[in-house]
């Protein structure tokens, strides 16, 4: 790459950096701040004391780590499950030809158009009166269904219409000759999607992986309607600890928000390196 | 064929249970009064005429769709951008992902105490710096003619480094021998991403243009904690009225039936631009 | 054989023990970790040491999630035995029949008589409905450095309109005409505006509701206090039309941005933590007075759900976590008002300056209106004072109109 062009990039990267990142940045840095300094006027971006009392204060809060290890679960078991069945439905709506095909993935489509608020009341009570789980009898009376357990948490994050969207709108950028070609060939058309499709999806599978881990490490309504029991809290819940009626401890809330978004950057991390230029050498010869 | 429902059968049957029929309890309330506490009781088609009448909910359905209509270009160029950005071959790049990916997964309320410090009129950094070029100093949030755009600006940033992973994925999805003939045959790189990338990108683009519409037009959380709807109405959206109507004002079944029609405008807009985007598809 | 009988026996004993137990549930508002260390560690086990047949389950809901959480869980039908909302929300409970009077359990307290004036704030249409757990209360509160630099006495606040005016003026700091200390912080918009400009129309002999809960907050005393008010703003300039707020905790008298404010005790206990060099020049003073002072004080509290199975288990928590000892020790891990006269007495309240001066503020309290629909018609008066505050609407009219739409909802 010319140097010219390169440093015009980097330039351009690292404003970007800036505009996007500093707010993080200022919160993760005050998170190190004593409380007396952490609103100063003007505002410090190098600390004038540093201190971990934050963090320990966070840290040590009851059931910090049970929170941590609930959201953890269920935002592993939601990308699991989207990762598998997504991705599947998505490559069908895509490249597979069966009647009502479009009406399906419109019918699908518009489940996501209704608000969350007016449709909380009935998933909570579809959840609390799952059949034959939680103390219910067959008629899902009697006892508490899936509420405060894991597949109660994960409900709105599986098989997620918005992650079939973007797998769909994936597999329908490659050629439909790729697909033919393989039939052509006489494969089996889960061969077809194992062999071919799958791999090829990786950065779309990845995106989704990213994102259904996010929407579930930062859902907090459900979670707050869904559990009583504080052992099935997750970090969301868990933050509101440091929440009063009219103010906030932003000290251990700053260092307590700072640990909560290590996760999902991890998983960031770990599922981007499939964006690197996996070049789609064409399949046709 | 077979193939195809054993494919798809998992996600229809299981949003069949938990969204779809939830739904349609949602409908239902919408013709009954409900607290949410005892019994729901049917008063068959008295909300909806009721919205009809509602003067706020029309503006704020007017103003939610000025808000969609000034955050999803924004938010799509900006994101285009820093996939653009980030697509090069430079090392680090991973870096720089996960910084434009901040925003996304910084919780609301550490978020917004930061925007509300950068828009502050007395002490924020944004009329500081305004300050330096000798403008004077704006108040953002508070004065009704800015607020709205101010939680634009906030939103597109919150928003950019989603969509960015998106057209991240799209962009891998183009052939390197596309690019590489078309330099051979001499466009330069700007032709190169009007003419291939662009094109290319064209189900990326559908994607994000319905999520954000589907998203923005339900957006309520920003307003509610930044600007609880104000100042005199003007962060006022509708998923802010639903939600008041639900929670504070323990009115259900008039807050599902402002949801049933905010879906149908949703859906309207949404099959709009899919079939508009289709043709111009097929017109090329 | 001997072994395994014995752990059968064990068992089945644990189980039957087990089912002996009655659960009473309980919600708390409000999720400090200071709070469920007091529950966890001492009032819990207090209780259950004492009846050994029952079992306090508690749970803590975040303030601004109370109504979404209550509300999902009485659809439900696992709503919990006792719950704690604002008092505002009494008339909505009871005229959806969530909750239960609790007349008849009165009598079970501790020492019913210790709550003063503050157990009549839950009577709704004669009815009680509430026991009262803790208190928060704002009191005008200004920098006496400020003052000093100005010309005013620090040990005098201002005990009248006019004077409020006069020591505004005094202090506001212009810059090309832009407000840059502002005399007065008062809030121009949302709930906060509708809470301090009731202040004002008590202050001048007004109400917001007459006894058949029809609105006369558009009374002449109620439109002088909104002319006062506005003019605050609008014509002698010493408080910001655009409003002023905090930032994070950092509440603008404590920036320096301005002079007086009426600031509720939780916001000044955490500048204690968070500015202590401005804290540390804070002074609280009562509410000046037209022809009375007027505080807003609003009590969170408990109330029993029509719901509840068993009545008698509930009584017993309830009467517990009220009794003199848990009110001392929750208000204390807290930081927040007790509403008993004993309270106000504890060392707690003894060793802060500030809460004492809360607590003797009490004497000026006036609270929400039990009326059911509070909520709404406390957003269209918010909604109508912002609108006569930015210049939108005269005084006059902004309170009929108000008016109007309040009576609508009745």
């Amino acid at each position: 790459m010319k140097k010219l062009k390169r440093l015009r990039v980097i330039f351009l990267l690292l404003i970007a950096a800036v505009v996007m990142g500093s707010p993080f940045f200022w919160m993760a840095i005050s998170s190190l701040k004593p409380n007396a300094e952490l609103f100063s006027w003007p505002p410090t971006f190098v600390p004038r004391h540093l201190t971990l009392d934050h963090y320990t204060t966070a840290l040590t809060t009851r059931g910090f780590e049970r929170y941590f290890l609930n959201s953890a679960v269920v935002s592993l078991i939601s990308m699991a499950f989207n990762l598998v069945f997504c991705s599947l439905a998505g490559y069908a709506f895509a490249r597979l030809d069966f009647p009502l095909k479009n009406f399906l993935f419109l019918l699908l489509l518009s489940t996501m158009m209704i608000p969350v608020q007016v449709t909380l009341i009935p998933t909570f009570l579809m959840v609390k009166s799952f059949p034959l789980a939680g103390g219910n009898n067959i008629f899902g009376q009697g006892g508490t269904g899936l509420l405060n357990t894991y597949a109660g948490l994960v409900v709105p994050h599986i098989m997620s219409v918005f992650g079939v969207f973007i797998m769909r709108q994936f597999y329908m950028q490659f050629p439909r000759e790729l697909s033919e070609a393989a039939r052509i060939d006489g494969a089996r058309e889960i061969s077809i999607f194992t062999r071919i499709f799958l791999p090829l999806g990786k950065p779309a599978m990845s995106a989704l992986a990213i994102f259904t881990f996010t929407q579930a490490w930062d859902d907090f309504l459900w979670p707050l309607v869904v559990t009583s029991d504080r052992n099935m809290r997750t970090l969301q819940l868990g933050l509101e600890v440091f929440k009063n009626r009219y103010t906030a401890d932003w000290g251990p809330l700053m260092a307590a928000t700072t640990v909560s978004i290590l996760p999902v950057i991890l998983i960031f991390v770990v599922f981007q390196r499939y964006f690197t230029d996996t070049a789609l050498s064409s399949g046709i010869k | 064929m077979l193939t195809a429902f054993i494919f798809i059968s998992p996600v229809l049957v299981y949003n069949i249970i938990f969204r779809i029929a939830p739904i349609f309890v949602s409908l239902y309330l919408s013709f009954t009064k409900f607290s949410g506490f005892g019994s729901a009781k049917l008063i068959g088609l008295v909300n909806y005429s009721r919205i009809f009448g509602d003067t706020q909910f029309w503006s704020a359905v007017l103003r939610t769709l000025q808000f969609s209509v000034e955050v999803l270009p924004l938010n799509m160029l900006l994101s285009l951008l820093l996939a653009l950005l980030v697509n090069t071959g430079l090392k680090g790049m991973s870096v720089f992902r996960a910084i434009y990916y901040l925003p996304v997964v910084t919780p609301m309320v550490a978020a917004s105490m930061i925007w509300l410090w950068l828009y502050d009129p007395q002490i924020g950094i944004l009329n500081f710096l305004l300050s330096l070029f000798n403008i004077p100093p704006q108040n953002f949030l508070r004065s009704p003619a800015t607020a709205m755009h101010s939680i634009v600006a906030m939103r597109v940033w919150r928003g950019a480094g989603w969509n960015m992973l998106i057209y991240l994925a799209g962009l891998q999805g183009i052939s390197r021998n596309l690019y590489e003939a078309a330099a051979i045959d001499g466009a330069s790189a700007f032709k190169r991403f009007l003419k291939i990338t662009l094109p290319l990108l064209r189900p990326v683009h559908i994607y994000v243009l319905i999520v954000g519409l589907i998203s923005t037009l339900q957006s309520f959380t920003e307003m509610y904690v930044m600007t609880s709807g104000g100042p005199l109405e003007s962060t006022t959206t509708v998923g802010l009225l639903i939600y008041r109507a639900a929670f504070d004002y323990m009115d259900m079944g008039y807050a599902s039936a402002m949801s049933f029609i905010l879906g149908l405008i949703i859906m309207t807009l949404s099959v709009v631009s899919f079939t508009w985007r289709r043709e111009k598809e097929v017109a090329e | 054989m001997k072994k395994l009988v014995l752990v059968l026996s064990i068992l089945s004993l644990l189980v039957f023990v087990g089912f002996g137990k009655t659960n009473v549930t309980v919600w708390f508002a409000g999720t400090s970790d200071q709070l469920t260390i007091a529950m966890d560690d001492d009032l819990i086990p207090a209780f259950e040491k004492a009846n050994p047949d029952l079992k306090l389950v508690v749970e803590y809901i975040p303030w601004g999630e109370l109504s979404t959480k209550l509300t999902t869980a009485f659809a439900g039908g696992i709503g919990p035995d006792i719950f704690m909302h604002g008092q505002a929300a009494i008339a909505g409970f009871v005229e959806n029949g969530v909750i239960r009077s609790i007349d008849d359990l009165i009598a079970r307290l501790d020492d019913p008589a210790d709550f003063g004036a503050a157990l009549d704030v839950g009577i709704y249409k004669g009815k009680n409905y509430f026991v009262p757990v803790f208190g928060s209360g704002r009191l005008l509160a200004y920098r006496a450095d400020f003052f000093e630099q100005s010309g005013l006495d620090p040990n005098e606040p201002p005990v009248t309109w006019e004077q409020l005016v006069t020591f505004a003026k005094a202090t506001t700091i212009y810059d090309s005409g832009r407000i840059v200390r502002a005399g007065l912080d008062i809030p121009v918009t949302g709930i906060d505006l509708q809470q301090v400009w009731t202040s004002f129309l008590i202050e001048n002999g007004g109400k917001l509701f007459d006894d058949e809960l029809n609105p006369v907050f558009n009374s002449p005393a109620g439109v002088e206090a909104l002319e006062y008010y506005v003019g605050l703003v609008r014509e002698a300039k010493v408080a910001s039309e655009f409003g002023l707020t905090p930032v994070g905790n950092l509440e603008p008298i404590a920036a320096g941005t301005a002079v007086m404010v009426f600031m509720n005790n939780e916001s000044l206990a955490a500048l204690k933590e968070y500015s202590p060099e401005s804290y540390s020049k804070i002074r609280l003073a009562f509410p000046p007075a037209r022809y009375t002072r007027a505080g807003f004080y609003s009590f969170a509290g408990f109330m029993v759900s029509s719901s509840t199975k068993n009545l008698e288990a509930t009584t017993k928590a309830l009467a517990f976590l009220t009794s003199k000892d848990s009110l001392v020790k929750i208000n204390k891990a807290l930081g927040s008002l007790p509403p008993r006269q004993s309270g106000a007495q504890a060392d707690f309240i003894a060793n802060d300056p500030d809460l004492k001066k809360f607590v003797e503020g009490a004497k000026y309290a006036y609270g929400n209106p039990n009326v059911p629909f509070w909520v709404q018609a406390r957003d269209i008066i918010s909604k109508y004072l912002e609108r006569a505050v930015m210049g939108a609407m005269n005084p006059k009219d902004a309170l009929d109109e108000a008016a109007k739409e309040v009576s609508k909802l009745k």
